[in-house]
């Protein structure tokens, strides 16, 4: 009986937690859950150095401009220039008739895109960390 | 030391319960995405789940875009629209009658202001070709003579001509009813969440997960974001003068053309338009446009479930009742 009762003893201060095993539950639990969501939600807004270009020619991707320095890319040859710059990008030069895509002007936000129609040519805003918006319409 | 041990494996299989939830949502809020070139602009699909299911329903999706685009290209010799154009022969194609059924009551309920017999109009200014001009007023009177949707009987089943010359065009429209039958195809073949973005022009089906879409909208005259909306089964749609124009002697001249004068319509700029069908979304965009700021947005506030936001030549901004409640200030970090 009193092995028993010892054994009891034992498996009650087995379960039993101290202050210093909660605080250190809680803490892992703190870290742990702030990094899913942070992984899962994408908690923060779109800093100029979070945005890449990209730039897609006949529907496939031909490259990805940072926009957190100048940088350009030339397209069909050099007929069409894209140029970033830190927190927007734009067409700087086309060949296209009406110049629709130049006349678009920077675009920053994540989801908003500048397409040259006749020369197939898509560029769009996107956020490494996901961004604030899903779509821009216009 | 049995007392450390115990807290290290509750821990442990907390951290463990919670990355398994995580790699569980992960999968379950993976968000897959394909971008194509159609009708004349980029379209990408986003849809949200496994990827094994995403990926296949979004290039299902795109597979049919292309065949009704095909279908209501009135360039195709295979279209019935061409045939129907050039030949007069009737239409009785189910998907364009359904179309053209929603354009000519939208035509009726704005006594013309949209009109999808608009055609030889956009041919005389040239809006298809790469060279287009101002055309002389004798022209515009032709063409406009050949002009209005009276000129067609839907009935029996079957789209027929009354005049011989008359011809439709279905283009303004069809991006709408090709983005509602992407949605269709998304959802039968499991992918229930998705946004389509056309171009600018955008549908949202479901969500994204555990929270809405988020859609901005730009300014038509700027590079900022007006604002943004949280959409879930809804469809966003624009008209804009900046969309297809050209300049001639320092004016701009857009491809919006009002049935009733033959020229560009005036006093809008732009407008978005926000309905549960994305071809219901399309027409009464490209109406409200015609119909002007005042008329536009007297017509939307009639429609239930419709919303508007207009911008005037003066650049003011109207927004109808329900989305001045609806329209989001974006987070300054945007």
């Amino acid at each position: 009986m009193e092995r028993d009762s010892d054994e009891s003893g034992n498996a009650d201060r087995f379960y039993r937690l101290n202050w210093r095993d909660v605080l250190l539950i809680l803490a892992i639990l703190s870290v742990s859950g702030g990094t899913i969501a942070y992984l899962q939600f994408g908690v923060g807004g779109a800093a100029a150095a979070d945005l890449d270009a990209m730039v897609y020619e006949d529907g496939r991707l031909v490259g990805r401009l940072r926009m957190d320095a100048h940088r350009r890319l030339s397209l069909r040859d050099g007929r069409m220039i894209v140029e970033a710059e830190p927190g927007g990008v734009r067409v700087a030069k086309s060949d296209c008739p009406r110049q629709i895509c130049v006349a678009a002007g920077w675009v920053r936000t994540p989801g908003q895109v500048i397409t040259c129609v006749p020369n197939r040519v898509l560029v769009k805003v996107r956020s490494r960390s996901g961004g604030f918006l899903d779509a821009v319409v216009h | 030391m049995k007392h450390l041990k115990a807290v290290l494996f509750l821990t442990a299989l907390i951290v463990a319960g919670l990355f398994a939830f995580r790699t569980y949502n992960a999968r379950r809020f993976h968000l897959e995405q394909d971008t194509r070139f159609l009708m004349d602009t980029y379209v990408t699909i986003y849809a949200v789940g496994p990827a094994s299911t995403t990926k296949p329903a979004i290039r299902k999706a795109f597979d049919r875009m292309q065949a009704v685009d095909e279908k209501f290209n009135i360039h195709n010799p295979e279209s019935p629209l061409y045939a129907f154009n050039e030949a007069g022969t009737p239409i009785t194609d189910p998907e364009i009658l359904a179309v053209t059924r929603l354009a000519l009551s939208v035509s009726r309920e704005t006594d013309g202001a949209f009109d999808i017999t608009i055609s030889p109009l956009v041919d005389v200014w040239g809006f298809y070709g790469d060279d287009p001009a101002v055309p002389d007023d004798a022209t515009i009177d032709a063409a406009l003579e050949r002009v209005g949707y009276d000129n067609l009987e839907l009935a029996g089943g079957a789209l027929r001509k009354r005049r011989p010359d008359v011809r439709i065009d279905l283009g303004g429209i069809a991006k709408g009813y090709v983005i509602g039958a992407a949605a269709e195809t998304l959802k039968e073949n499991g992918a229930p969440s998705a946004l389509i973005d056309a171009g600018g022009d955008v549908y949202a089906m479901g969500a994204k997960g555990q929270t809405p879409w988020k859609v901005g909208i730009r300014n038509p005259r700027g590079d900022e974001i007006l604002g943004y909306v949280e959409v879930m089964d809804l469809a966003v749609m624009g008209s804009g003068d900046y969309e297809r124009f050209f300049m001639q002697e320092g004016r701009r001249y857009h491809h919006i053309l009002d049935p009733q004068t033959g020229y560009p319509s005036e006093g809008t700029i732009a407008v978005n338009l926000f309905a549960a069908d994305p071809l219901t979304a399309d027409v009464w965009c490209t109406a409200v446009f015609v119909l002007g700021p005042e008329k536009g947005l007297e017509m939307v506030e009639k429609k239930a479930g419709m919303e508007a936001i207009v911008v005037a030549e003066t650049g003011e901004k109207r927004l109808s009742s329900g989305l001045k409640r609806l329209l989001k200030a974006l987070p300054q970090t945007e």
